[in-house]
């Protein structure tokens, strides 16, 4: 049985109702049983002491002069009440005279005068005399067996209006509870609905003016001004929504414009390189058929033009082709696989040594791992980063160049490293551009594109390429390529 | 209102106890008349009549002019010969009747008769009771007697005896000629002549 306090409030009431009810009732039965035996007591004893006075005096000639039937007649009129149960007369030497009612419970002496409750009974024990002269005693028991009889009749009554006054109680309580439970549910009923249901506009119904009235005002004014500011917080959330779709919106705008954009460049750049190679096969097939067929005939310094034309559509041919290349990787899925670096390097290495006759190529080559990449790609990589090391090392009698890899945080790291002229390392962010060179092109031949190409191919791989050097120390760079190749590849 | 339940409840349940509480009540009282009717014979007739006459004194009231001052003590005379044996002393010593005190006398002679309450006429006067009577006519002496009609003969007081026990018998006219008041109660057990 849960705790009082914890009651919903209908039973509270009724709880509290049936329980004022009942305790009145009990203490008011009680206070008139008390009452009505105290009473009934009172009332025997009056009746018996005034009936054993007239008995006691109406008995005195019969005791006087001995007439004992005159005696019996007197006692006998005691049965007026049938309360009284027994009487005894005595005379004046304290030998019983007369007796009425079940003589076995009588004293056989004249008891000490007065009055006395016993148990069930009331006794009284009065002087028997006449003008002064002592002439008995009489002794009259009664019973009051009535009065217990009276209080059990009494307290069944009571009983009965307790269990009628009960129910009537509960009616009332049952009443009672609509008029005051009721309202305080609904209450209850709605700030259940708002905190479930988020409804602010739940209100609850006024049933009356008392302070329930203007709980139930008060709370409605409150659930209004919720409302409200629920609706402007509703209204100013909308409001960022609303900016933040735009932005997006925006920014998907841009970057599909910034894509278009691209693609645009890319394409022309294809184009561009494309288209010029027709007409610079041209200048070199002319250039080359004047050559060989007016050779003879050609001044030497003619000759020497020529060959000037021919080396420039040659070095433009190839910087078309670096440039395709270079729009090529833009453009190109990866094919990835996994494939031994160490044989890639092994078969450049033997391309490079066919190019390069007469001089004197010291190559170091470490351990280096299988890796996940676009092979072709990679290959390429490693091409640019050779030959650079080939070319800018041919000022050195001996040119040496090591190969190295390591695992670093998940992810392979190559180096490339020679002992050519080097560069000055405040122009080391310069080295990956295109056609950003570090040294004139009468020194050392290229476009300046390689690197570039480099930068765009390990990146592509979500890798990082950089290199350390200093003015004749020699250089070193470095690529990494990610053991796991990045979950969305970039497909621009 | 509980109040008047109460009392229907009792007046009921009294009315169906007293119904048989009646015979009952019959029952002892014809049972205890039988056995105490023998309980007088073991007493000596006269010490009986002694207490009887002294007893007198508390049921009859004497006018304030039969004595003199109030603290005059109750005379009980004996006239003729003394039957008590100095029984009725017996009785009365250190008593008091009304607050007085008692005194016996004995008279020889009607004519002795003198400042007397309660006058017991010996059976030896038996054949002057009228005159006796007449003698004492109008004054407020209790005359008391055992000889036989003596009420009837214009005595106030006889005793008689039947199956041993002692009754009386009182003329009421002659307690009234004489200014005595007799309590009922006595009339009650006595049997009453004239009126």
């Amino acid at each position: 049985m849960p705790a009082f306090k914890d009651l919903p409030i209908k039973r509270k009431l009724s709880a509290v109702i049936l329980s004022v009810c009942t305790l009145v009732l009990l203490l008011s039965s009680g206070a008139f049983v008390v009452n009505e035996y105290f009473a009934s007591r009172r009332e025997l004893a009056n009746t018996v002491r005034t009936m054993t006075s007239i008995a006691a005096d109406n008995s005195t000639a019969a005791i006087a002069f001995e007439s004992r039937f005159d005696a019996q007649r007197t006692l006998q009129s005691l049965q007026a009440d049938p309360r009284i149960i027994g009487a005894a007369l005595f005379d004046a030497e304290g030998k019983l005279f007369a007796v009425y009612g079940r003589a076995a419970e009588l004293p056989a002496k004249p008891p000490p005068l007065g009055l006395r409750f016993e148990r069930d009974e009331l006794t009284y024990t009065h002087a028997v005399s006449e003008s002064g002269q002592r002439l008995g005693t009489l002794h009259v028991r009664a019973s009051m067996e009535q009065i217990y009889a009276g209080l059990r009749t009494y307290l069944g009554i009571a009983l009965g209006i307790l269990i009628v006054s009960f129910v009537v109680a509960f009616l009332i309580a049952t009443a009672l509870r609509r008029r005051i439970a009721q309202p305080i549910m609904e209450l209850a009923q709605t700030t259940r609905e708002v905190s479930l249901n988020n409804n602010y506009a739940a209100r609850a119904t006024k049933h009356s003016d008392d302070e329930l009235g203007q709980l139930t005002d008060s709370f409605n004014r409150m659930m209004a001004r919720i409302q409200q500011s629920d609706l402007e917080a509703k209204r100013a959330q909308e409001e960022v929504r609303r900016l933040n779709e735009e932005l997006e919106q925006r920014v998907a705008r841009r970057t599909a414009e910034l894509a278009q954009a691209n693609k645009e460049l890319e394409a022309f750049t294809y184009s561009v390189s494309h288209d010029l190679r027709a007409p610079l096969r041209h200048i070199n097939g002319f250039a080359q058929m004047l050559e060989q067929e007016f050779s003879p005939s050609l001044p030497p310094e003619a000759k020497r033009l020529l060959g000037r034309i021919r080396l420039g559509a040659r070095t433009m041919g190839q910087l078309v082709d670096d440039l395709l290349r270079l729009a090529r990787v833009g453009r190109q899925q990866l094919m990835y696989q996994t494939w031994p670096l160490q044989d890639v390097v092994e078969q450049v290495i033997h391309e490079l040594n066919a190019e390069c006759d007469g001089r004197v190529i010291d190559w170091r080559v470490g351990q280096l791992p299988s890796v996940l990449c676009d092979i072709g790609l990679v290959r390429q990589v490693i091409t640019n980063l050779l030959s650079n090391a080939v070319k800018y090392s041919r000022t050195r009698p001996t040119s040496v160049i090591e190969i190295g890899a390591m695992k670093e945080d998940g992810e392979h790291v190559i180096s490339v490293r020679d002992n050519g002229v080097g560069f000055e390392m405040k122009y080391a962010d310069k080295l990956f551009g295109v056609f950003q060179r570090l040294h004139r092109v009468e020194d050392f031949e290229g476009t300046g594109v390689g690197l570039a190409i480099v930068q765009r191919i390990v990146q592509k791989h979500g890798g990082r390429v950089w290199a350390e050097s200093a003015l004749g120390q020699g250089a070193c760079f470095r690529f990494t390529l990610p053991e796991r190749p990045p979950a969305t590849e970039e497909t621009r | 209102m509980a109040a008047v339940i109460i009392s229907w409840i009792r007046g009921v349940s009294r009315a169906i106890l007293a119904r048989s509480r009646i015979w009952l009540v019959a029952a002892a009282v014809s049972l205890l008349v039988f056995s105490s009717s023998g309980s007088a014979q073991g007493t000596r007739e006269y010490d009986l009549k002694a207490v009887f006459i002294f007893r007198f004194a508390s049921f009859v009231e004497w006018p304030d002019s039969a004595f003199r001052s109030p603290d005059e003590p109750l005379v009980i005379g004996i006239l003729g010969k003394d039957p008590f044996g100095g029984a009725l002393e017996d009785v009365v010593r250190s008593e008091t009747a009304r607050n007085r005190p008692i005194q016996v006398r004995r008279f020889a002679d009607i004519q002795d008769v003198r400042d007397c309450h309660i006058l017991f006429v010996s059976r030896s006067e038996a054949g002057r009771v009228s005159q006796i009577v007449r003698a004492l006519h109008g004054r407020p002496i209790l005359l008391v007697s055992d000889i036989d009609r003596f009420p009837a003969e214009g005595g106030m007081i006889g005793f008689t005896t039947a199956e041993s026990r002692v009754q009386l018998a009182i003329n009421v006219a002659s307690v009234r000629d004489a200014g005595l008041t007799v309590s009922s109660k006595l009339l009650r057990l006595a049997r009453v002549i004239g009126g």
